[in-house]
């Protein structure tokens, strides 16, 4: 694994320099209270490292490992891995610096462990988190949350009990591309939000190589319900957190279908899903996911009376093109009560072009970051306050809430209710 | 015709406006249907397709309009040609290929085989194909215009992409619509200005805007000689019918300074204006 670039803390400083001064904090990204400039900076220049330990490092943990550890204002005191092939590469890119476990609470044990990076396969994500956090350790936990409701509910609560930080990995919520179209969608440029469709499609078996067989289940987790939700809780997750955010709300029911129709390999979760979750304003979220076609790849469409806009691609459409500008001179000269000469061809007219709107970008660059890094250096900072970054476990807690509940629907064939229980002020 | 279409009807109510652009709009979408090349389904790629191999028999409206086109070829003394895009391909860099020498020989409007009486088309080569680009944006208004008299407008300015425009009675504030022609060089510079009262306009050029094409030969072909017009110049022509308008643009565009003058001739109530840009990116203006 090459070493990380990290100049996305240039990119991402530079999109700051947008919002800060604006409401927007206090509207639409309650969690970027956290990037006062100035916090930014001390993360990198501040004298207190802070230490953090890695639990679960696959191919995720490695490369939030490798985030971290380009970060100046952190030491990876710790990594944990019960699977040896994983400690031992983990260990490696540390430079050995690190003390290696393959027992996570002997590594909750350690004294000067300010916080922990949980990327486990997901049923062991609750009783990590809440063993983590009751031994006093702020944590980070990837997506989705847990395995079951009870367990994110209870993570939840841990949270408020302790008082202790608990982000879950949600890179999309710090990745500029989509901060600042969310933003113009809040701002209302294409109009109210009537439809979100969200798709993720793979043309892959979604398998690991297996060095033995009797690891089949430890190293392909995804794809045995004891373990995972499949598709639901490691893909859509993702974009139903962009939905709930888009909207400010989360769904109150959800109705789906899903089957192996392809990869009939002895996989027990399904290879194939489609869902319609349902949101108190009226607004549906269209979602699916498979894995035997990639044609169409991954995207989340927000339809507005307005406009598009497909935030994975980055890019914004108008329902209705403006005229050329001479036509528009014209519109304007005759609610004006002006006649004067309007002017046609000349440079703005391309002869026999097509006017096909091609849909225009959020923003102009390239990132070198979806979010991920942005994410962790977060982390890092409200580890160095103390104090968690308002509303990211709510936002989180939701998306993997009613990505189970997705679950559930399409496992019981049934229209699923937002319970009661589950509801967080 | 891949262009937008922007109608503007001044005192009109909001639904009865929407009502008349949009048989306007479907009427002009009707006609790309069947005139666009880009479009598979449409009567100019099955002639295209078929016409090689066997006569295929044209309808009424398809008849009258190739009819018209070979008129306007005999009134232009061939230098309106819809079966330049060979031509056209091979000197953008696509020689498909095909040498000159065979293309050349294959081309032209005379080659094509129109049977007046039993009304069909044959196309004696398969190298020769049928392009209503220089053709369509005009006759879609010359059809537009029943619409108009139909819904009783006085007051209508339609535009083709800025590039064909109808315009017909008063501007709401004044008499007759003002319009001028952008230089193309710098658009902050009206280099011709017309006052258009019940008239069309068209302007055909060979000045590429877009920045990845500006590299290339211009896309006008002569027919006398089969080359490119490389003098960067566009031709703008004021006429009753925006089609005659739309014909003759392009025509005069491709035609030289000689056959220009014969051309013009044949037409009359027409204006005709010739803008030729120089090195030193001046435009230059003159009547035909």
């Amino acid at each position: 694994m090459k070493e990380l670039d990290h100049s996305s803390r240039r990119e991402f400083l530079k999109a700051l320099g947008i919002y800060t001064g604006t409401s927007l904090f206090a509207a639409s990204l309650p969690w970027f209270k956290v990037f006062g400039s100035e916090n930014l900076k001390d993360s990198v220049t501040a004298g207190h490292k802070v230490s953090i330990g890695m639990i679960g490092v696959g191919s995720r943990g490695r490369l939030l490992l490798l985030y971290l550890k380009n970060n100046p204002g952190v030491d990876i005191v710790a990594v944990c891995d019960n699977y040896p092939p994983n400690l031992e590469k983990a260990l490696e890119l540390t430079e050995s610096k690190a003390q290696g476990f393959e027992d996570y609470r002997r590594m909750l044990e350690l004294k000067n462990l300010d916080a922990v990076v949980i990327a486990t396969p997901l049923h062991e994500h609750a009783h990590i988190t809440i063993d983590a956090l009751d031994a006093g350790k702020h944590t980070f936990c990837e997506k989705a949350m847990a395995r079951t409701t009870d367990d994110c509910l209870n993570m939840y609560n841990k949270q408020k009990a302790t008082g202790k930080i608990l982000q879950i990995g949600h890179q999309r919520m710090f990745n500029i591309k989509y901060i600042q179209g969310i933003e113009r969608i809040k701002n209302g440029e294409i109009g109210p939000v009537t439809q979100i469709r969200a798709y993720w499609h793979r043309n892959n078996n979604w398998r690991r190589k297996v060095p033995r067989p009797e690891l089949e289940r430890k190293i392909n987790w995804r794809l045995y319900k004891e373990y995972s939700c499949g598709l639901m809780t490691e893909l859509a997750a993702h974009q139903i957190q962009v939905a709930n955010w888009i909207l400010g709300e989360y769904p109150e029911s959800v109705s789906g279908a899903g089957s192996i129709n392809y990869w009939n390999d002895g996989r027990e979760v399904h290879d194939n899903v489609a869902l319609v979750y349902t949101y108190p304003s009226g607004t549906q979220l269209i979602y699916d996911s498979l894995t035997s076609n990639k044609h169409y790849g991954f995207e989340e469409q927000i339809l507005g009376s307005k406009g598009t806009y497909e935030l994975e691609i980055g890019k914004m459409y108008v329902e209705d093109i403006p005229p050329p500008p001479g036509i528009l001179q014209l519109i304007n000269n005759i609610e004006n009560s002006i006649f004067e000469t309007i002017p046609l061809g000349g440079a703005s007219w391309v002869p026999e072009t097509a006017v096909k709107d091609k849909g225009t970008y959020i923003i102009d660059e390239k990132l070198k970051d979806d979010g991920t890094d942005i994410q962790m250096e977060a982390f890092v900072n409200s580890v160095r306050e103390g104090k968690p970054i308002p509303e990211l476990l709510d936002e989180g807690y939701n998306a993997s809430i009613a990505s189970l509940l997705g679950y559930h629907a399409i496992e019981d064939r049934a229209v699923v209710y937002w319970p009661e229980h589950l509801r967080i002020v | 015709m891949g262009t937008s279409c922007d109608i503007i009807i001044s005192e009109i109510d909001t639904a009865e406006g929407e009502k008349v652009s949009e048989e306007i709009v479907t009427e002009i979408r009707r006609i790309e249907s069947r005139l666009s090349r880009f479009t598979g389904t449409s009567e100019i790629s099955f002639i295209n397709t078929f016409a090689s191999k066997y006569p295929v028999q044209l309808d009424d409206e398809m008849f009258s309009i190739l009819e018209q086109v070979n008129s306007y070829n005999k009134r232009t003394f061939g230098s309106f040609d819809i079966t330049m895009r060979a031509v056209n391909e091979f000197r953008k860099g696509d020689p498909g290929n095909k040498k000159i020498e065979e293309i050349s020989a294959s081309v032209g409007w005379d080659k094509v085989d129109m049977n007046f009486k039993t009304r069909t088309i044959f196309l004696p080569n398969k190298i020769l194909e049928l392009d209503l680009g220089g053709f369509g944006k005009g006759y879609a208004l010359e059809q537009v215009m029943p619409l108009i008299k139909k819904f009783s407008l006085e007051n209508i300015f339609i535009s083709l992409g800025e590039s064909s425009v109808l315009a017909l009675g008063n501007h709401p504030h004044g008499t007759g619509w003002k319009v001028g022609i952008r230089h193309s060089i710098n658009p902050a510079i009206l280099v011709k200005e017309f006052l258009l009262n019940n008239q069309s306009l068209s302007s055909s050029g060979n000045i590429y805007f877009n920045p990845q094409e500006k590299n290339l030969p211009g896309n006008s072909i002569n027919p006398d000689i089969l080359e490119p017009v490389n003098e960067k110049q566009t031709v703008t022509v004021i006429a009753d019918s925006p089609l005659e308008a739309e014909v003759l643009s392009t025509a005069l565009l491709v035609s030289d300074t000689e056959k220009r003058n014969k051309i013009r001739r044949n037409f009359n109530n027409i204006l005709a204006y010739l803008i030729s840009y120089n090195i030193d990116q001046s435009a230059t203006i003159s009547e035909i």
